[in-house]
């Protein structure tokens, strides 16, 4: 998407930006036009690749090391929006953990745990970002089909989904009359390394490319590419919007 | 705190199936495949299992290296 329609501009944030969906997400919007900075707090060797990449092909990517969950955390991710050479446009959620069990073998630390990234992480920095946001910003959730359907071993993840995609429809009403447009994104089933923490991953993946439409696993840059039209003047007038990316699964019996 | 230690490392192989000789007190996240968000609630639980210990949001945030979680762990059989 070159035309400018779909370009991006200012500095977007993405939370979980250096791996899977995160780092498609930050890719595509450094080669359309905005200020990445990407945001991760573990696999420094995922970093450093997306850093090496991005020197390669030029792409204005800023690395953002900092645990979402605690205040020093935010407090870099704040640091790092305040510094940006650019003003802060958007925001896009995509920092996620979970605890992949069945129902009895889970406890509520399991709950709290991944609410606190996946939920209270995406509060937090809606709190702390509002501020700083320039005109005509853009946020996007990412959620996941299992916001909306019972998937194995699922439950505290698609849970925590559910909540920040509730959570970002509200926020989304208040901030639309500030000029802030929130929506959310639900990706279908994407092959990334967060499967490997997945039980019977394979043929769980397997079975979605089966079962799929269009015959085959939605892309992480597919993802991204509907990420970019959300951030993008071309969905100026979209609010509050769950936009799904599944290849035609959500439609089928 | 040895012992700590060599239950900390039977934890790392629960969680990641890997060789607990490859767990050392300077072992840090870079160093243990899947070591990431997500595998990092596995460790917890794994921990938790193995110490017969709680964490909350807190400790999982402080448990950042193998030489945290030691001393995260040891704060906890303390107060046990």
């Amino acid at each position: 998407m070159s035309d400018s329609l779909f370009a991006l501009s200012g500095t977007m944030l993405i939370t979980g930006g250096t791996r899977g969906i995160g780092r498609a997400i930050s890719l595509r919007f450094a080669r359309a036009g905005a200020a990445v900075v990407a945001n991760y707090i573990r696999n420094e060797e995922a970093a450093e690749e997306l850093r090496s990449l991005a020197a390669q092909e030029g792409l204005p990517i800023k690395l953002c090391r900092a645990d979402l969950t605690t205040p020093r955390g935010l407090e870099q991710i704040e640091l790092a929006a305040k510094d940006a050479e650019k003003p802060l446009s958007g925001l896009v959620h995509c920092a996620a953990t979970g605890v992949h069990r069945p129902i009895a073998e889970l406890t509520k630390r399991h709950l709290e745990w991944t609410f606190s990234l996946n939920v209270g992480a995406f509060f937090e920095l809606i709190k702390m970002l509002m501020p700083h946001f320039s005109e005509a910003a853009s946020v996007v959730a990412v959620s996941s089909i299992g916001a909306l359907r019972a998937l194995p071993c699922y439950s505290v993840v698609g849970s925590s989904k559910g909540a920040l995609a509730a959570l970002a429809r509200h926020v989304a009403v208040e901030l639309a009359p500030k000029g802030i447009r929130v929506n959310i994104l639900v990706p279908g089933t994407v092959r990334t390394d967060a499967w490997k923490a997945i039980p019977d991953s394979e043929h769980r993946l397997s079975e979605a490319a089966r079962r799929a439409p269009i015959g085959r696993l939605v892309t992480p840059d597919e993802v991204a590419s509907a990420a970019q039209f959300l951030c993008s003047n071309a969905a100026s007038g979209i609010v509050g919007h769950t936009l799904f990316v599944d290849g035609g699964v959500g439609i089928i019996e | 705190m040895e012992d700590i230690l060599t239950r900390v490392q039977q934890a790392f192989h629960d969680a990641f199936d890997v060789d607990s000789k490859l767990v050392s007190i300077d072992t840090t996240p870079d160093d243990i495949p899947g070591w990431d968000s997500v595998g990092h609630l596995a460790l917890a639980s794994s921990l938790e299992s193995v110490f017969e210990v709680s964490f909350d949001v807190d400790d999982l945030m402080e448990m950042e290296n193998v030489r945290e979680i030691v001393r995260v762990v040891q704060s906890k059989l303390k107060k046990a």
